[in-house]
């Protein structure tokens, strides 16, 4: 049976039927003509892998059009990838097939608010609160949503539900903080606020508040003693971040490039370097003309042993760019930790033509008594 | 029209037949010419297996069995445009059999002619459709090219075919992987590893799902680095297997005998080794590869000999003085572990295992190899200063090796230079994140000096690495000494 015909029985079924058909056509026009057209969702320039993650969830539907997960994924798939009005159509389709997915009506919300629809967000949400009235993370995100039209005591109620399943969420207790002050309760912000620092002690957003909270509390040599240390502290950062695994489960689909790029450095700074790898390859499929890519896989093969291949991607990155320096000295130095003496002199010696003072390349010539 | 009389009629249908008669009288195409050897790329152990089965093929060259076989000892020994020649030949003469044409194919893909390969496994797979293997390269190459509903197909016609296949399934959560159903691939490959643990491509496909799923850590990073080189497999066709015998030449048999020794099989190492060196007598690595299946096998006066050998063939080559440090210093540690030898005795092995690197470092003064060697020796006779030194300058002309870093903790430790110690343990754990020892001694030298916190996370992350490990126990009594004594005195104070 195909998807016609099986929307044709749904019709001839009744009129509670045709509604939720008709629903569904609103949101979803491209399934009730049949098939969903994979064109209609892909942009120029977008990157292959991208391209694959989107059709292939297409297919899947295609194989399972009576799936909820399945329009999910394809929901999950498109807001990974910021094709936001889409994403909402496609929660809404997953919803029409499980009004009560907390995953589609949570992340649906979502996008409705970056879409700037918040009163569609909160409807989203609150059909999850009716049924899970201290779902925390929903609870969190509703409590933002009064916090920005004003409405403080809603809003602080709904980040202490919040708080009392996630007790030590620095963000939940910012967010308590926060609100604590607008209420003009500077003392009871403070204990919040002093809570955040002890887990986040460079974060700049908490720290302005603490000094406001002093202002308020009237200690403004506090205030002055924060303001001076917002002033000359430069490694203060927003260091706050909401861990939200159903967002996550979401975001994890992306599979651009500058996202792969983002996982691969993150992996990098912490020594997991086979991972750094795995992540700079699948954004290598997607921006294949990138010199940089290819350096960066490069050196990670060299720390993993397997030079005679980085020399490959170093060959590569020099033939995409043969003005990156940084290229022919990593080729220099997997020449080096080959046995090949010789070569890699050579390579560190070119890299002096091009950048006389270039210090990874000098130190190794003197390593290596040629300099 | 008037009818024909019968004899006419007879006449008439035998002159029309004639020419289909005649036809099938002409004698068959002759069997494709066997491909010449001249002028190639191949050292003389390659040669020689090459020529073997050429011998073999001009025997009867109609034969496809020795045509194939042919080809394959081309394959195996680099030359594939040769073995297309002979594939293609195979292929001819077998008829009916798909298994050449399919040879034929994949060598194709492997010398980047992708698309006749593709065409030719269409083509294969339309006329032979219960042959597996083309079904699987041919899912795969379209995967390779992007093609992922294609690849979904040929998926679907393999897995009517072979559906428990370890390999095909493997290739259905690869499929599934890169179109984005991460939990659908977790699924198949927890279940592929769990049948088979030696098939390394699903477990670097498992670690790279792990990571789409926005799982990380040791674990996963550790099976991405176990598996960073591993290859696809196919589904085998009849002849996949024999592909290996006929590999052969200089460098493979180095390959060869490198992973017999690490085996534990010196013995048959050594003897392949003495046959290439009977063909190859001037290359070193040869000898040397003898020399060090030698001393896997415990076979003391033969590495001597070939150590000696060498030394004497090329007095400047430094890896026999390596070799020799290394086999000394083993020598000495083996001697001492007896308890039964005197000390002086033990030292001799060691004096002449830094007596070797002193003359190797005349000739590669600037190697970090020979100064590694010389501070091992040194540090085995105690002369921690001078140890102290080339450990000092092995580091600094090789910063990324973790077992310098961990002699140099060693020897500093016991100089009581405690922040060489900790600056050698540290550099040891920034270079390899996963080395247990590193992150024990770093714990151990924390847990002396007092810091608790420093201590219990080491320990943490030794635990995490290994909770088996034995240091983990020893580790665990300091850390809970240490925590006993401040307690006591923060009773006290």
């Amino acid at each position: 049976m195909n998807s016609d015909q099986r929307s044709c029985s749904q019709i001839a079924s009744g009129v509670p039927a045709l509604l939720t058909l008709l629903i569904a056509c609103c949101w979803c026009p491209t399934t009730c003509s049949g098939q969903l057209d994979s064109a209609s969702f892909i942009v120029e320039g977008m990157e292959s892998p991208v391209i694959r993650v989107i059709e292939g969830a297409i297919r899947r539907i295609e194989r399972e059009p009576d799936s909820y997960a399945r329009w999910y994924q394809f929901a999950a798939t498109l807001d990974a990838h910021e094709l936001l009005e889409e994403a909402a159509t496609y929660y809404q389709k997953a919803l029409s097939l499980r009004p009560d997915h907390v995953e589609s009506l949570y992340n649906c919300g979502l996008v409705f608010e970056y879409l700037g629809r918040n009163d569609d967000a909160k409807k989203s949400w609150d059909q999850i609160l009716s049924k899970d009235p201290g779902h925390p993370h929903t609870n969190f995100r509703v409590g933002e949503y009064h916090f920005r039209n004003g409405d403080l005591d809603e809003a602080l109620a709904c980040f202490q539900t919040f708080i009392v399943d996630q007790p030590e969420s620095a963000m939940g207790h910012s967010r308590i903080g926060r609100t604590l002050l607008q209420l003009n309760r500077p003392d009871e912000a403070l204990a919040e606020l002093n809570r955040v620092l002890e887990s986040e002690p460079l974060d700049r957003p908490t720290l302005v508040s603490i000094a406001q909270a002093y202002l308020r509390s009237g200690d403004r040599e506090k205030a002055q003693q924060i303001q001076q240390q917002l002033k000359d502290d430069e490694s203060l950062f927003d260091a706050l971040a909401l861990i939200d695994p159903l967002r996550a489960a979401v975001t994890v689909r992306a599979v651009n490039s500058n996202t792969c790029i983002a996982r691969a450095e993150k992996h990098e700074r912490i020594g997991e370097y086979a991972c750094a790898l795995k992540e700079y390859q699948l954004a290598a499929v997607g921006q294949p003309l990138n010199a940089k890519i290819e350096d960066r896989i490069g050196k990670l093969l060299v720390r993993l042993d397997l030079s005679a291949d980085a020399i490959l991607h170093f060959d590569r990155a020099i033939a995409l760019d043969p003005t990156l320096v940084n290229a022919y000295h990593n080729r220099g130095f997997a020449r080096e930790k080959l046995g090949q003496r010789k070569e890699a002199i050579a390579e560190y010696l070119h890299v002096l033509e091009m950048e006389p003072d270039h210090p990874l390349s000098t130190e190794r010539l003197k390593k290596l008594g040629e300099l | 029209m008037a009818s024909l009389s019968p004899a006419r009629s007879l006449v008439l249908r035998l002159l029309l037949g004639l020419p289909l008669f005649v036809g099938g009288c002409t004698p068959p195409a002759p069997p494709p010419a066997v491909v010449a050897l001249n002028n190639l790329p191949v050292d003389s152990l390659q040669l020689r297996m090459i020529s073997e089965q050429r011998r073999k093929t001009s025997t009867d060259i109609s034969d496809p069995e020795l045509r194939g076989s042919l080809a394959m000892a081309l394959e195996a020994n680099g030359l594939g445009l040769l073995a297309i020649e002979e594939y293609r030949a195979a292929a001819i003469l077998a008829g009916n059999d798909p298994l050449w044409e399919y040879r034929e194919a994949s060598v194709r893909l492997d010398q980047g002619e992708t698309k006749p390969a593709l065409d030719q496994l269409v083509s294969i797979t339309e006329r032979f459709p219960n042959f597996a293997p083309a079904w699987h390269k041919l899912a795969a190459t379209r995967l390779d090219l992007g093609d992922d509903s294609g690849a979904e197909d040929a998926l679907a016609q393999l897995q009517k075919q072979v559906p428990e296949s370890i390999r095909v399934r493997t290739t259905a959560a690869e499929i599934l992987l890169i179109t984005g159903d991460a939990p659908g691939a977790l699924k198949i490959l927890e279940k592929v590893t769990s049948e088979d643990r030696q098939y390394e491509w699903a477990y670097m496909l498992l670690g790279q799902t792990y990571l789409r799923l926005g799982q990380t850590g040791q674990i996963i990073e550790n099976l991405l680095k176990q598996t960073v080189d591993s290859e696809r497999k196919y589904e085998e066709d009849p002849r996949e297997r024999q592909l290996r015998t006929f590999r052969a030449g200089r460098e493979f048999e180095k390959q060869v005998c490198r992973t017999l020794i690490q085996q534990n099989r010196g013995d048959v190492a050594a003897a392949r080794l003495i046959r290439a060196i009977a063909d190859y007598p001037g290359d070193m690595s040869l000898r040397l590869l003898l020399a060090q299946a030698h001393q896997a096998n415990e076979n003391e006066a033969a590495t001597l000999k070939v150590i000696n050998e060498m030394v004497r063939i090329d007095s400047s080559f430094v890896p026999a003085y390596l070799l020799k440090a290394d086999f000394e210093i083993q020598r000495g540690d083996r001697l001492a572990e007896t308890g039964a030898a005197n000390n002086k005795d033990v030292r001799s092995h060691y004096s002449v295992a830094s007596g070797s690197a002193l003359i190797a470092m005349r000739y590669a003064p600037d190697d970090w190899r020979v100064h590694f060697a010389r501070g091992r020796a040194e540090t085995k006779l105690n002369n921690d200063s001078s140890a102290l030194t080339h450990l000092k300058k092995a580091r600094e002309l090789e910063p990324e090796s973790v077992e310098i870093c961990l002699w140099l903790f060693e020897v500093s430790w016991r100089a009581k230079d405690k922040s060489l110690a900790m600056d050698s343990i540290l550099a040891a754990i920034e270079i390899d994140t996963t080395n247990i020892f590193a992150w024990a001694n770093l714990g151990m030298l924390h847990s002396i000096e007092g810091n608790l916190e420093q201590a219990q996370a080491a320990l943490n992350r030794v635990k995490e690495l290994d909770p088996v490990h034995p240091a983990v126990q020893s580790l665990q009594g300091r850390v809970d000494t240490l925590r006993n004594k401040l307690q006591t005195s923060k009773q006290g104070g």
